[in-house]
């Protein structure tokens, strides 16, 4: 296992520096200057501007430029924000802790609707139940982010003074209120999440329930629930928790949307706000972590493989 | 750069009109705005509230109680990332700035320059020397004396060209900055430069504390210490700006709460939904679609104000069709300023037929409205047949927001009734500037903010070496009126080479005017008023719950 995990740690290293170069290339090759952002409107003489430029190293090509990105980044400096003249690691790393929940918690409760109502729908293929857990899911994919997450500050906020409107409580100062405020976005964010996640079950358990072993199971006169559990759903499980690694890793790089709206400060909008300021320090941190979030949950995905089916060996 | 929302440069004052209360109000109501007097939203509100605390009905009285223990929050749009003053670049960074420092000059409601940590100054030599003395007994965060010489620290410190401060430009006239005796500053400016005394009201002018410059070095920004009536107690990022009072303000008396809270709120619905719901207290920027509701609704109170923000189309004169005069003409004459007006603010806006907003008193010039150029289909095609060009087509560069996009609509829809083919392209917002900044654009959508002076709204865009005429504007006379408007001290000649600019400019036509918007503040009634100063900037010093 160790073996395994070691591995796949070495293969990461390639696609970081790939995905490194391709992102370092598109932002600097994107029109607009960080220059501009960081003076501002009144733009000073010329020797100026040149100084700042040569203070931020963009004076130099870009290949030295990257390589300076480079060599300093394995160990562990990401250079300075732009904008704020902070260290980017800091930057970056406070916007961890609501970045990490929110995602945690979107999948829990995307999970939470999508496996029970995917299996309610395998199970009852074509009646009434599979209907409305199909609806379901059709609607959560087609509800923009924005607008559900509006949607539900109108009716839960607005409307019924239950939750408040956007916002953010810290776990270690209150764990009550930071889940009181976490419930919209998480719900928001979530609802994308399971209705992805319901077709997958769904598709996934059907294409085991027409099989011999369950047909055995069942007539070896096990109740279904236990068939359900113990042979359909551990069968069933991987391409689940493949598409479960993929998500991860997407929700882990920001909802820059859900942030927005709820005006959480989160990865999403910190990337955001340094594409549009031409951040470059920040926005290659960001778009690195991202990478090895994703890189990170489909290694262990993998090793998760070998949890759920032996029959999988992960070289 | 020009105005971008996610990127707003500060607005500053209307500098230096002698002009009353009185006839603000009577221009604004002349020009369409409304303006409530206090009185008259106490009146509306007179209805109790059926939720929240107790009605401030009486709060017209002196004698209401607040609670000291009160926190207030503030909503802002913009996320701020430093609060170093030189280094600042964006409206929410400065409107959080004044709660944390205190300017040398300030603004009264009126929008006149009055005493701050400067306790009198004086103009000499010709406006060359300015002498400005410093006030006693002020001490910031840290304990430390304001002086003369942590003046000329925080002023040195902008005009150091190694430093490449934002706010350099706006005091750059300055040569030398000497200290005189312990509570005296003496600048020295190489020209006379009328325009200096209202930038020490905003950017430049807020002082900070030198020895905690020294103490956090790079990191200042991240640690404000200033003698504002709040101090820095927790700032978490792209969330909240945390600040507690300041016992030792050197206002006696104030400031009034324990806590204010700044919170960067991006959306505008969820802005004001915080209001509703209590989670917020005063919201500075209304969105337009909201502002009718605010004004009936008996559990807020609001401010309105006009002329503080305006957008225009510049117009590049070195690239055809628009290098032509009689064009550019047709096209002002073309625009139907009220559909836009009302398409795209609520009608929370008022024509604009030249540079000059109204808030600026006195240089405000109601002729203007006669000899701009006003909505008319046949005179803009009789211009347009007039100037010889045939087939004019060009694009407009705006950026991804949804108000230039609707805009830059109804203005092509404008055109088009004249034979005017233009084409709309959206930019990103640095993309955009990029266009402006190399001059790669036919149009663009712009706009721009007041300043602390009428010189901030005008020379810089008209002057031959004005930093933001990206039009590529030559007129000598003009440039001559703005150069000598600058040594020339406030009264009635300054107003008329304003004035007189403002004729050629509106000819010349290198901007199509559009509007001057409105903007409105709401707060719910059981918080007290900020001061009501026209520039959209919370002064908190006094702000406090009703007990």
């Amino acid at each position: 296992m160790g073996g395994i995990v070691a591995r796949r740690l070495v293969a990461f290293v390639p696609v970081l520096v790939l995905t490194s170069i391709i992102v370092f290339s598109l932002l600097h090759l994107a029109p607009g200057d960080p220059v501009d952002v960081i003076v501002g409107e009144d733009r000073p003489s010329a020797e100026v501007l040149a100084q700042i430029r040569e203070d931020l190293g963009l004076d130099q090509p870009l290949p030295v430029q990257y390589w300076t990105w480079l060599s300093r980044a394995v160990q562990g400096d990401f250079g300075y924000s732009y904008r704020s003249r902070r260290p980017v690691m800091q930057v970056v790393a406070e916007r961890l802790p609501l970045t990490v929940e929110l995602s945690a918690l979107s999948i829990l409760f995307g999970l939470a609707i999508a496996l029970p109502l995917g299996t309610i729908a395998a199970l009852n293929r074509g009646k009434w139940p599979d209907a409305v857990a199909t609806a379901l899911a059709g609607l959560g994919t087609s509800m923009p982010a924005y607008w559900l997450g509006i949607l539900l500050i109108f009716t839960f906020s607005l409307g019924l003074h239950l939750l408040p409107p956007s916002g953010y409580v810290r776990i270690n100062e209150d764990l009550g209120q930071n889940l009181r405020y976490m419930i919209l976005p998480v719900f928001t964010l979530g609802s994308a999440y399971s209705a992805a996640m319901i077709r997958f079950v769904r598709a996934s358990l059907l294409e085991h329930i027409g099989m011999d072993y369950i047909r055995t199971a069942r007539a070896k006169g096990l109740a279904e629930p236990v068939v359900v559990r113990r042979h359909l759903f551990r069968n069933a499980l991987i391409p689940i928790v493949t598409i479960l690694g993929v998500e991860t890793g997407r929700l882990l790089g920001g909802a820059i949307l859900t942030e927005t709206i709820f005006a959480l400060p989160g990865l999403g909008r910190l990337s955001v706000d340094s594409i549009l300021s031409r951040d470059f320090p920040t926005m290659q941190a960001a778009v690195m972590f991202m990478t090895v979030a994703v890189l990170g949950s489909n290694l262990l995905v993998d090793i998760a493989y070998n949890y759920i089916d032996p029959r999988i060996r992960v070289r | 750069m020009d105005e971008r929302r996610n990127n707003d440069d500060e607005a500053a004052r209307a500098r230096g009109a002698r002009l009353s209360r009185r006839e603000l109000l009577t221009r604004a109501a002349l020009a369409g705005a409304a303006v409530p007097s206090l009185g008259a939203i106490l009146a509306a509100c007179a209805a109790p509230s059926p939720a929240g605390p107790a009605a401030g009905a009486g709060a017209g009285s002196a004698a209401v109680t607040l609670d000291p223990a009160a926190k207030i929050t503030i909503a802002l749009t913009n996320d701020f990332k430093t609060l170093d003053p030189p280094f600042y670049t964006t409206v929410g960074e400065r409107q959080a700035l004044y709660s944390i420092y205190s300017p040398l000059l300030e603004l009264d409601e009126k929008l006149d320059l009055v005493p701050n940590l400067i306790e009198s100054w004086d103009v000499q030599d010709g406006g060359t020397t300015i002498i400005l003395k410093v006030r006693k007994g002020v001490k910031f965060h840290d304990g430390t004396d304001l002086d003369a010489a942590a003046v000329k620290f925080n002023l040195d410190r902008i005009l150091d060209p190694k430093n490449a401060a934002p706010q350099r430009s706006n005091i750059d006239q300055v040569s030398k900055v000497d200290v005189t005796d312990p509570l005296t500053v003496r600048l020295t400016l190489a020209t006379a430069y009328t325009p200096l005394l209202g930038f020490l009201s905003e950017g430049p002018g807020f002082v900070a504390s030198p020895t905690a410059i020294q103490k956090y070095g790079k990191d200042f920004g991240q640690n404000p210490v200033g003698t504002g009536p709040f101090q820095l107690l927790e700032w978490r990022k792209a969330d909240q700006l945390i600040l507690k009072r300041f016992d030792g303000y050197w206002k006696p008396g104030l400031p009034k709460a324990a806590q204010v809270i700044l919170k960067p709120i991006p959306d505008e619905t969820v802005r004001m939904a915080n209001l509703q719901e209590g989670t917020v207290d005063i919201v500075e920027d209304v969105p337009p679609q909201d502002r009718a509701k605010v004004r009936t609704n008996p559990d807020y109170e609001h401010w309105d104000e006009a002329g503080t923000r305006w957008p225009m189309v510049r117009l590049n004169l070195k690239k055809a069709p628009l290098d032509n005069k009689l064009v550019r003409q047709a096209i002002a004459s073309a625009v139907n300023r009220d559909d836009i007006i009302k398409a795209v603010y609520f009608g929370e806006a008022v024509p604009a037929y030249g540079p000059i907003s109204p808030l600026y008193g006195s240089f405000y010039d109601p002729e203007v409205e006669k000899y701009g150029f006003k909505y008319d289909l046949a005179a803009a095609k009789a211009k347009l047949a007039a100037s010889g060009a045939t087939n004019v087509s060009f694009q407009i560069d705006v950026q991804n927001q949804q108000s230039q996009q609707r805009m830059a609509e109804v203005i092509r829809a404008n055109l088009a009734a004249i034979g005017i083919n233009m084409t709309i392209q959206q930019y990103e917002s640095t993309a955009w500037t990029d266009r402006v900044n190399k001059r790669a654009y036919q149009a663009t959508l712009g706009s721009w903010t007041l300043r602390a002076d009428i010189d901030g709204t005008i020379y810089r865009h008209y002057a031959l070496d004005g930093n933001q005429n990206s039009m590529g504007y030559e007129n000598a006379q003009v440039d001559a009126l703005l150069k000598r408007s600058r040594t020339l001290p406030n009264g009635p000649e300054r107003v008329k080479t304003f004035r007189d600019a403002q004729k050629l400019i509106v000819d010349d036509a290198p901007w199509i005017f559009l509007l001057f918007e409105k903007q409105q503040r709401a707060w719910r009634k059981s918080v007290t008023a900020l001061p009501k100063i026209a520039d959209t900037m919370p002064r908190t010093d006094g702000v406090g719950r009703k007990k």
